[in-house]
This record gives structure tokens, sequence and C-alpha cells, in this order.
């Protein structure tokens, strides 16, 4: 978390057509720390991005050549560097296609600044760590042994079916990370199953059912409206 | 002009038939002692086919009996007797009456064929005419107008144009620009014609009408009636009614034409104002909302930078509270004008609606914190079918509504529940109710209740009817008998695909 400590600063790059914007995501990024490098277009982006290794790119959708989504699925064919996109409210479908092309988070604009760089630092931190994660996963009073599949509540043991740990186990693995709904369909109900809103909404009531059990705390499946879901995650 | 070119009256050829006959006489009187009796009559015959080329058939006959008589008489031996003497000269005769008659009569025939032409070509010429006067006229009034003019020249008549109304089911109605102001049984005559495709002077209905009138018709139902009022005394007849059909055919025709590139022209500009409306929405979204973004990202940016007084730290902290306010109104108005334009396609699948309000309670933040908010749902709800989104924002717009308009600290209520075919939800409140007199227009566009406090748009309800109703729901408003407003979003229920236990 640190990030002002490290020797070598994280390298951002801010891909967005408006000076404006590029000037304050500089100096709110350059405040949290970060270096911060700027592109004014898709192609400019791109081409940054293959001359210098970045930790992360700030992709604004609406750029002057060539989509952002575009610059995503070009970017996606030969690297793995986070990305998260700007985007407008109003723009669930341009959102859904961008996270499904493989952006890690989005932000709407306007956005506020300290959820940027929460989101920035969680994004950051998901690539580092790989597919290493902790068997452990803790989270208020929620307690999941990956390993021995075991799921603890308040130190009870909760009784999930196959599906709805499948579905837990899926957040955990990207906890902080926002899902599509596409994205979780596949994985936990299979490809030919994308669409099939119904079985999401039902398992997720379900889960909330058993595992939000306090309405004071704070909860623990985060619903990303027209989007899909994201698992809090204790620092984000 | 189409006028037949005027008759000569009869007497008139007869007279030119015996001047002639005098003149021939005369010369024949003076050539018989070089050429002699028998070619007397070559001459005669030569007059007569002459004769032929300029009279009718009466004048013509008349001019070969008299012919006839002439050389019989004058110059056939005997002399001034009408008795012939030789059989050769009673053959010749006889041969001279016949061939004089056949020949006059091709003749008169040639003639009355190229009359005739003329004629054809006079109409043709005359249509050719009012087809390119109407050519480029520009809309349909000044189509009209010429038609007016074209056809008022041609027949040198006064001309009336019958219209119908523009309410459905109504009546003709007379053309303001018409020369010729109908008198009510002339309209009624009009009327008439509608039906039977031509009336008035001339006809076979009401023949004894001052004029004559044409429906307006290219073969489908009659688009008016072309009246005309020629003076008294030119005889209407059958070419000029065939005419005039003509010209209310093409009338008809062009008519038929314009409304169609009317129709084209409007298709056109409604896409181009579609079009036209979406881009401003677009550029004025992006617009308002990258300085905002600007704007909270630069307060943000200073309030979290450190070092700021007391003083200063709220400054900031007021910077961002008015962005969020702004950002409210932006994000209203572009809905409203997303509602009003028709372009709110709500993207339907199947959203829990306890999951919706989860979403626009966390969204709303510390929006509703000076309330009470209560949730009551019932257990079992059904899924909806619904864009998420657009039902999320119609929720937060009743609940920054309720919050704005009923004092801190009161409660307000949420529920949802199942009724029959439709999933409920509503958002009651414990503050004043509505006046009576406004609950019908309360989700009106702009409609603000009078005396209400200021603040708020007039925007919010309009644009939760707006999108509810885009995704097949209801909204309602009423007072609650125990006092306070509420709000109603009625959702049809549509059973959902089985979804067995651990299924697929």
């Amino acid at each position: 978390m640190n990030v002002e400590n490290r020797p070598i600063p994280l390298s951002v790059l801010v891909i967005d057509d408006e000076t404006q914007m590029q000037r304050l995501l500089t100096i709110a990024l350059e405040a949290a720390g970060y270096l911060v490098t700027t592109a004014g277009s898709g192609q400019d982006g791109l081409r940054t991005i293959a001359y210098h290794r970045h930790d992360l790119v700030i992709l604004d959708l609406g750029l002057p050549d060539i989509s952002g989504l575009l610059v995503l699925k070009q970017l996606r064919e030969w690297s793995q560097t986070p990305v998260i996109i700007l985007t407008v409210h109003d723009a669930e479908a341009e959102k859904v296609e961008a996270l499904d092309t493989g952006a890690d988070d989005y932000v709407t604009k306007p956005f506020n600044t300290s959820e940027l760089l929460a989101r920035v630092r969680a994004s950051i931190r998901r690539a580092n760590q790989g597919q290493s994660r902790e068997p452990v996963f803790c989270q208020g009073d929620l307690k999941v042994d990956l390993t021995a599949r075991r799921v603890m509540l308040q130190g009870e043991p909760v009784k999930l079916t196959a599906k709805e740990y499948a579905l837990l186990r899926l957040f955990i693995l990207h906890a902080g990370k926002v899902l599509t709904h596409r994205q979780i369909l596949r994985e936990v109900w299979g490809a030919g199953h994308e669409n099939d809103t119904q079985y999401l909404r039902v398992y997720l009531m379900r889960l909330r059912e058993k595992l939000e059990l306090n309405p004071a705390a704070a909860p623990l499946f985060l619903t990303e409206p027209g989007v899909g879901y994201r698992l809090a995650e204790g620092g984000a | 002009m189409f006028f037949p070119p005027r008759r000569r009256t009869t007497w008139f050829e007869y007279g030119l038939a015996l001047a002639i006959f005098a003149a021939i006489s005369l010369l024949n009187l003076w050539l018989e002692p070089w050429i002699g009796y028998e070619a007397i009559a070559l001459v005669y015959l030569l007059a007569v086919v002459l004769l032929a080329l300029f009279v009718g058939r009466g004048p013509i006959l008349f001019g070969t009996i008299l012919t006839a008589m002439g050389w019989s008489v004058m110059f056939a031996p005997p002399r001034y007797s009408f008795h012939i003497g030789s059989f050769y000269d009673k053959m010749m005769f006889a041969m001279y009456f016949v061939v004089a008659l056949t020949v006059a009569q091709l003749t008169a025939r040639l003639r009355a064929e190229r009359l005739a032409e003329q004629k054809s070509e006079e109409r043709s010429r005359a249509l050719y005419l009012f087809t390119r006067e109407l050519a480029d006229s520009a809309g349909r009034t000044d189509i009209l107008e010429r038609v007016i003019n074209q056809v008022g020249r041609t027949f040198n008549a006064k001309v009336a144009l019958l219209l119908p109304s523009d309410h459905p089911g109504g009546k003709f109605g007379l053309f303001p620009k018409s020369t010729w102001q109908l008198d009510d049984s002339e309209e009624m005559i009009s009327q008439a014609c509608e039906k039977c495709r031509a009336a008035g002077r001339g006809t076979q209905e009401f023949p004894g009408a001052m004029g004559l009138y044409v429906a307006l018709t290219a073969g489908g139902p009659a688009e008016g009636v072309l009246a005309v009022c020629p003076s008294a005394e030119i005889e209407l007849n059958s070419d000029q009614k065939e005419l005039l059909e003509n010209f209310a055919r093409q009338t008809a025709l062009v008519l038929d034409r314009q409304r169609l590139r009317d129709a084209e022209i409007n298709t056109r500009l409604l896409v181009e104002s579609e079009r036209f409306g979406r881009t401003l929405l677009n550029s004025v979204s992006h617009e308002l909302r990258t300085p905002l973004a600007a704007i909270s990202t630069a307060a943000a940016t200073l309030r979290d930078s450190g070092g700021l007084s007391p003083g200063q730290q709220q400054l900031s902290n007021e910077i961002d509270s008015a962005t969020t306010r702004l950002n409210r109104v932006v994000q209203s108005l572009l809905s409203a004008a997303r509602i009003q334009s028709g372009q709110v396609r709500p993207n339907l699948d199947w959203c829990d609606i306890s999951d919706v309000l989860r979403a626009t309670l966390r969204g709303l933040g510390p929006m509703l914190a000076k309330h009470l908010v209560e949730r009551e749902l019932e257990p079992g709800l059904p899924l909806i079918r619904a864009d998420f989104t657009l039902v999320q924002q119609a929720l937060a717009n009743l609940l920054v509504n309720a919050a704005t308009y009923t004092p801190a600290g009161t409660k307000i209520q949420i529920t949802a529940r199942r009724e029959g075919t439709e999933l409920v939800v509503q958002v009651a409140d414990n503050g004043p109710g509505l006046a009576t007199d406004q609950i019908e227009r309360i989700f009106d566009l702009f409609h603000r209740t009078p005396g209400s406090k200021p603040g708020g748009t007039g925007l919010g309800l309009a644009i939760v009817k707006g999108f509810i109703e885009a995704q097949g729901g209801r909204v309602e408003a009423q007072n609650r008998p125990a006092g306070g407003a509420a709000f109603s979003i009625y959702m049809p229920v549509q059973e959902a695909p089985n979804i067995t236990e651990e299924s697929a």
C-alpha cells in the first residue's frame, strides 16, 4: 500500500483526449506516488505501451481516433497490463463490453478521486499476485478455506450447495474485481448459459440470505448496476 | 387557349359556294370559245374540289348541284335550257355528278381528319402546357394555384377547387384562391361529383348547372373537385369535357406525387432531427460531464493533499457537494431529453427487486441520511423482466423526492409486494402529502406543485414515469390514509424460466 516507499515508483499510463482530465489525473496520481505518462489518442497510447512497460493503464473509452474498446482489444492481444476504463453514466453496455474484452475495472465520470485510487491500487495488486492466492479468505464475519472447501460465518459452518459454493469461490478468486453477468455465468454455469441472468439473480439472492446475516454490516456482494457484481474486499 | 375554331355559319358556306359558282361560271363563259364546252366541266370540277377543302358537306353538295346545273344550262347544247341533247352529254352530266360528289366527299373527309388532328394536337398541347406548368411547382398550394390559373386560361373560365377538409370525414371545402366562388347549390353538385367523376353542364348529372365539375382522381378516391364555369355563350363539347378530365387526372397525379414527396421529406427530417438530437445529447452530455469530472477531481485532490485549514477543507467539501448536485441535474436533464426524444431503449433482463433496491440505496449514499428508511419486502418475490439501471434510477428519484419534500427525521417506507400479475414497489413518506388536484399532473414534465419549496427541477417524477413506462410498467401517486404521499411502481410479472436446483 505504501507506494511512496517503493524504490521504483509504479508507472501509470493515462490515455485520454481531454487535456484537463490528463492534467488532473496526473496531479492526483502523482500525489499518490505514481509515475504518470499521458497519451492523447488511442494510437499514441498503444505506441507508448509497446515501447515502455507500465503497471496500469487508465483508458478513456471516448477517444477521438479509434474507440477505447478497440485500443483495449488490440492491447489485450499482447499485453496483460491491468486496464481501468473511464466511462460515463448510462453507458452500461459499453462498460460490460469493455470488461468482457479484458478491462480490469471501470470508473464512471465524474468520479471520486479516492475511489479511483482504490481501484488503481487493487488492480495493480491483483495483477501482481497473479494466480497465487491465500488459501483462506477472510472478510468481516466470513471465513472461507478454499483448500478445505469450508465456509464459516461468525465461527459457525455454513452449508452451501455445490453451485452456491462455486459462485462464492469465483467471487473470492476475483475479490474486489467487478465480474460481469456473462463472465460469472460462463464460469459457474458454462458457456451455454451466458444469458441466463435469472440463475445468477436467484443464486446471489440465496448467497446473500446465507452470508449477509447482519443488515447493519457492510455488504459482502456489491451490485454493479447493469454490469455485474463485485465481492467487497477489505482494503478496497 | 383551347377553343374549337369558331364554326362559320352554314349560310356563309352556302353563300361561298354560290359565289364561287358565279365566279367560275363567268370565267367559263369567257373561256368557252377557246376550250369547248366539254372542258368547261373540268374547270367546274376543279372548283368543286377546291370548295371541298373549305366548306362542309351540305355546301359541297349544293356547289355540285349548282355547277352541274350550270354546265347543263349554260354550256351543254342546247344552251340555256335544262335539256341536254346528245346521249354523250347526258352521260357526261351523270359522270360529272358522280365524280364531283366522290371527289368532294374524299376531300371533305381529308379535311375532317385534318381538323380532328388539329384539335387533338391542340388538346395535347394544352395538356402539355398544363403538365409543364405543374412540373416545376413548389409545394401543394403552389400546385393548386397553378391549376386554377392554367385551367382558367385554357377554358377562359372561372375556376374553383374543392378540397377535403383536414379533419377526416369532413366535406370538401373551397380552396381559398379559387376564382369562382361557388354558391350552395353549386357546392352540392360538387359534393355529388365526388362519386360520379363528372357532373354539371354537358353531362348526365345536373346538366342544367352553370359549370362543369370533374373529380380529381387518378383512379383512386377523389382528392377533390375541379369546377369550371365558362362564360354562358361558350359551348362545352365533349372534347372540352375530356380535356378537363385529363387536367383533373393530371392534377390528381401531381398532388399524389407531391404528397409522397412531402412524406419522404418528413421522414428524412424526422430521421435527421432524431440523429441531431442524439448527437446533441451525446455532445452535451460529454461537454457537461467532463468539466464536472474535472471540478470534482480537482476538489477531491485538493482535499486529499492535506495541509488545508479547516475553512479550506470545508470549501472543498462545498465544491464536492455542489458538483454532485449539479451532476444529478445534468443526469436528470439528459434522462428527460432521452424520454422526450423517444430514445429510452430498455435493456430487459431478469432482475431481483431486492438487488435493485440495495443498489439504489447504496448509490444514494448520504442523500437519505436525514431520514429513517424502512424496507419491507414480501418474501419470495418473483424476478421481474426489467432494465436494472432504469428501475434503479426511477427508485432513486422517488427516494430523493421523498427526502426533499418531507421534514428531516421522518420515515420513508419502501415496500415491495406482488399483486396479481404485477410487482408493486411503493415509496411512502410521512410528509404533508399531495394536494388532491395535483395528483393527476404530478408525473408531467416540468410540473411543479404550486407553493412547493424551492429546489428540484420538476423532472424527477416525469423521469420515473418515462423510464417505468418504457419497460411496460406503470406508476401511480396517491395520498396515504394515515398521511403522507405514496408513489407506486407497477411492473408486470412474467413467469421466470424454471430454475431447477443446481441447474445446468
